[in-house]
């Protein structure tokens, strides 16, 4: 989770965090929040959180709305799990098989 | 593991330029998780994975550091039966170490969407949003 504490490590990531936390939130709304920072700046910062899982991003229209992203569901990541389960045992004995050539 | 994403470690009886080329060569891809993929292993190249229980995967490759870290983006195109992960909406991270008599390979899979019914409760506040709202506590006390 490396990226997710990266992301929290710094204080305007953790206000934006604050202001989508139970709300969608335009881009637009949050630059505004953050008057002495550049709009490309405060960009940058929701790019982090996006990147890091912590926010979620929809379009409407021409806005970009941002908001806390919950935790993914059991069913998602167990059937994930399952997946990589199964997938990476038949890569282990696919590579292992081109190894011994 | 925590409940916001999977981890899995598995050990390998081949060098980590081998185990390589079944995450970027797309016939060597083949034998493991896909039927056809199309694979740009460069920063920002095209990832699309036809899977063999069906439905493609649609990623694209981010960090390549030969044979020792890749970290590529996972979605599905529409995929029968699985739940949705949009196209590139969740991040892979595999990581090759040297280890006995071969190679230590340690995937992580993070930034899973959240199912429907949970979007619905945005008080989620578990795990790793935890220390989030401990950073935030602290913030407010100022």
């Amino acid at each position: 989770m490396d990226a997710v504490l990266r992301a929290m490590a710094d204080p305007t990531r953790r206000a934006i965090l604050r202001l989508v936390r139970g709300a969608e939130v335009p881009a637009g709304e949050i630059a505004a929040r953050f008057p002495t920072m550049s709009r490309p700046g405060v960009s940058q910062h929701l790019r982090v959180l996006t990147d890091a899982g912590l926010v979620a991003v929809r379009r409407l229209g021409n806005h970009r709305l941002y908001t806390l992203r919950p935790e993914p569901t059991t069913e998602v990541v167990a059937f994930i799990d399952e997946m990589w389960t199964d997938n990476l045992a038949r890569l282990k004995v696919a590579a292992e098989g081109r190894a011994q050539r | 593991m925590t409940a916001s994403q999977v981890e899995r470690t598995l050990h390998i009886a081949a060098p980590a330029e081998v185990v390589w080329e079944f995450w970027t060569v797309p016939e060597r891809m083949c034998e493991w998780w896909a039927t056809s993929a199309q694979l740009n292993p460069v920063p920002g190249g095209i990832m699309r994975v036809t899977l063999a229980v069906g439905g493609v995967m649609a990623g694209r490759y981010v960090e390549l550091d030969q044979p020792r870290r890749l970290v590529f983006r996972f979605g599905w195109e529409a995929t029968r039966g699985a739940p949705a992960v949009p196209p590139r909406s969740s991040t892979v991270e595999v990581l090759l170490e040297p280890g006995e008599d071969g190679t230590i390979l340690t995937l992580r899979h993070y930034g899973l969407p959240a199912g429907e019914a949970e979007i619905q409760h945005r008080d989620g506040w578990t795990h790793f949003l935890g220390k989030l709202a401990d950073a935030v506590r602290m913030e407010d006390k100022r």
